[in-house]
């Protein structure tokens, strides 16, 4: 007899219940636009932060209402910008794919290495109490505050410096914002010519710690034939639009610093060691 | 352990204390070398301007770079010589910042401007401030914030009382403490001249008790109060007690000094305005005296070299802009296991890569550690022992806070008190897993500043 009465009373209990959903679901539904969620099934699901907003769906949302043409996901790249641009009915801006490039080649041994660090294993902290691992004042500390910061295993540090694996990297630019030493920076993806140093010191200044260290001769400078490099806040900076692949520049360059990003590099003439 | 004297309520550590090493009869003066670098700007605040040009003559005690609004302090010529340069250099505590370079003719021209008989107008007691301002004093114990701005309280403050900090509670370092030995007089003509400045008639003397020689000195200063310098007019006639305090790592910080001498607490974030306390540095004191008795800049100071790789610790008297490297070639050189260099004591020192930077005015100790001094050690997990809550002079858990931090969790961390933490290392120094809290407090603060921007 006890348990009918208890089953009676749960069973009409959860019938109760089950009308009070019933009728919430209905009253308080949130109309939500079918399309933020289709925009965002085609997203990528990474959920880092480069466009801006919180996650995927907070970027499909903002794109479904503002229509804002500018909004773009950077990791999801041109194939992605059409396809969203024909689920919204409008031009979406079209950018040619980027990825992380670490502008430090100065590799143990390379590099005039600067006392023993023992402190927390993060460039970060390393730079707060002035600590570094090499004496050139804007080296790669090689602690891998970059590769904490990276979450698609982008990054590796080898031999001290750390490195972007190009294929993995979908340009989300979290590492630019870790390193403390602004070594980082956004390229164009695939091959390139770029001058693989930061440092904004001169002469014999540099060549006293690292021995591919940019000097500033301004000898890449003078020999490009595009015009395409120039002295920009004390480093050295290729224009990779109106690079034109000549080469000139790896050929003059005395320290060696001026790298052929997934390219071939043809003998060159001027050369005394031209390859890269 | 036990002890008759007070001390700050909670918290703290006693490190080896390690002070007979450099503990010596008296302070050696170092010449200057032939190439001195001052830095221009050597205090908490706004930077200074640099003042001179390239081949200029300086004389001893000349500004080389004029403070730039009320919070920044002037510098002045430890040498006289010639201009040569004004570049960036390796400093302590940044990779580089802008140092004036000048080639010292070792004439000592203009100093002895600064050996005449002293003297203290107290009539022209309104004067002594900007007397302060001119000199360039900045706090001496390490901090380096513009004295003359601590001297002026915010109109709502009512101070009560002036604290000199004689504690030097940082193991190895003994230039406070020979300086309260062999200086009690100017000492505490510096602290009456700080107390008729902000006015108040009592002044505390806060000293550990592992410096008897300084307590006794001191306190035979403070009942006899005879002068040596000469003065005019009448001269004011604050209490001076000279308090001993239990031996105990941070006595020095200014909220645990306060604590342990007038059990005023320091609210979170607030200065030591709001309990209506100065705290003062002996250092600073002096210097205070000697601008005002002599009008003399604050462009020279008592540095400790100590540590076991060093030939001959002690302290010594030397130049602001003095390069380290002279400074150890003064102190006899170093030995062959020298492991770890230190700017500053051994707790919150900061690590020196090379001894190519300049003393400045805010430099108290260079610490040169061998090998069985500098051990490193290898991070393992937190084990929870809680021996870090037990340490913490603010009553905060380093070992939450930085669990926080490893994830990212700066939100939460802050919430635990991140931002109250003086970085006095006390949790690090007692935890058994090694673990590198500060760093991670530090981090915290940094990622919490972005936050807020």
């Amino acid at each position: 007899m006890e348990i009918l009465e208890a089953t009676l009373f749960l069973a009409l209990l959860a019938g109760l219940l089950s009308v009070m959903l019933v009728v919430a679901s209905r009253r308080f539904a949130v109309e939500e636009d079918p399309l933020i969620g289709q925009v965002n099934e085609t997203l990528p699901q990474y959920n880092c932060g480069a466009c801006g907003f919180p996650g995927c769906s907070g970027f499909a949302g903002h794109v479904v209402a503002s229509r804002d043409p500018n909004a773009v996901c950077i990791p999801g790249g041109p194939e992605l910008a059409r396809r969203i641009g024909a689920l919204l009915g409008m031009e979406v801006k079209v950018t040619a794919p980027t990825a992380a490039h670490v502008f430090c080649k100065g590799t143990n041994g390379v590099a005039v290495a600067a006392g023993e660090y023992i402190g927390l294993k993060s460039c970060i902290a390393a730079d707060l109490v002035n600590a570094a691992t090499k004496e050139c004042p804007s080296g790669c500390l090689g602690l891998g505050s970059c590769v904490d910061a990276c979450q698609f295993g982008a990054i590796r540090i080898i031999d001290g410096i750390a490195e972007i694996v190009e294929d993995k990297c979908v340009a989300c630019a979290k590492c630019v914002a870790a390193c403390p030493r602004n070594l980082i920076r956004m390229e164009p993806k695939g091959s390139k010519v770029c001058v693989e140093c930061s440092t904004k010191g001169r002469g014999a200044a540099v060549k006293k710690y690292c021995q591919v260290g940019c000097i500033k001769c301004m000898l890449c400078v003078k020999n490009c034939p595009e015009k395409a490099i120039a002295l920009v806040n004390e480093t050295i900076v290729i224009d990779h639009a109106r690079c034109k692949r000549h080469f000139q520049c790896i050929a003059v360059c005395p320290q060696k610093c001026i790298l052929a990003i997934q390219l071939e590099v043809p003998e060159l003439s001027k050369a005394e060691g031209g390859e890269a | 352990m036990n002890s008759a004297h007070a001390g700050f309520p909670r918290g703290g550590v006693h490190p080896a204390e390690g002070k007979e090493l450099s503990l010596g009869p008296e302070v050696v003066p170092v010449e200057a070398p032939a190439k001195v670098l001052v830095q221009v700007t050597q205090h908490l605040g706004k930077p200074s301007k640099v003042a001179v040009q390239k081949g200029d003559a300086v004389r001893v005690g000349q500004v080389l770079a004029t403070a730039d609004g009320p919070i920044s302090a002037p510098v002045h010529s430890p040498v006289s010589g010639k201009v040569v340069k004004v570049a960036d250099v390796p400093v302590v505590g940044a990779l580089q910042g802008a140092c004036i370079e000048i080639a010292n003719d070792s004439k000592n021209e203009g100093a002895e401007e600064f050996a005449r008989r002293p003297v203290i107008d107290w009539s022209a007691s309104g004067t002594f401030l900007g007397r302060i301002r001119d000199a360039g004093i900045v706090g001496m114990g390490g901090a380096a914030f513009p004295t003359a701005v601590k001297l002026s309280p915010p109109g709502d403050a009512r101070v009560d009382c002036l604290v000199l900090n004689g504690c030097e509670c940082e193991p190895y370092l003994t230039a406070d403490d020979t300086l309260m030995r062999s200086r009690p007089q100017d000492v505490l003509a510096g602290a009456v001249i700080m107390a008729s400045i902000l006015k108040v008639g009592r002044i505390l003397v806060g000293i550990e008790e592992n410096k008897p020689q300084a307590i006794s000195a001191l306190t035979a200063e403070a009942l006899g109060r005879g002068y040596s310098f000469s003065f005019v007019g009448e001269a004011p006639t604050p209490e001076i007690v000279v308090v001993p305090l239990r031996t105990r790592y941070p006595q020095g910080a200014e909220k645990q000094l306060i604590d342990a001498l007038l059990k005023r607490r320091v609210g979170s974030g607030k200065l030591p305005f709001s309990a209506g306390v100065v705290v003062q540095n002996v250092a600073t004191a002096v210097a205070a005296y000697e601008a005002v008795a002599l009008g003399k800049p604050l462009f020279e100071r008592v540095v400790t070299v100590s540590g076991g790789a060093v030939n001959r610790p002690g302290n010594y008297r030397v130049k602001v802009g003095t390069t380290l490297s002279a400074l150890v070639e003064a102190a006899g050189g170093t030995k062959e296991n020298l492991k770890a260099m230190i700017a500053g004591g051994p707790m919150m020192g900061k690590s020196l890569r090379a001894l190519d930077a300049p003393v400045t005015k805010a430099f108290s100790g260079l610490l040169l550690l061998d090998d069985r001094e500098a051990r490193s050690f290898v991070e393992t997990d937190c084990i929870r022992c809680g021996r870090c809550v037990e340490a913490c002079p603010m009553g905060l858990s380093p070992c939450e806070i930085t669990a926080l931090a490893e994830f990212s969790q700066w939100e939460s961390a802050v919430g635990c008190g991140a931002l109250d933490c003086v970085e006095c290392g006390s949790c690090q120094y007692v935890c058994p897993a090694r673990r590198h809290l500060v760093a991670r407090i530090r981090l915290t603060k940094l990622f919490w500043r972005r936050m807020k921007k």
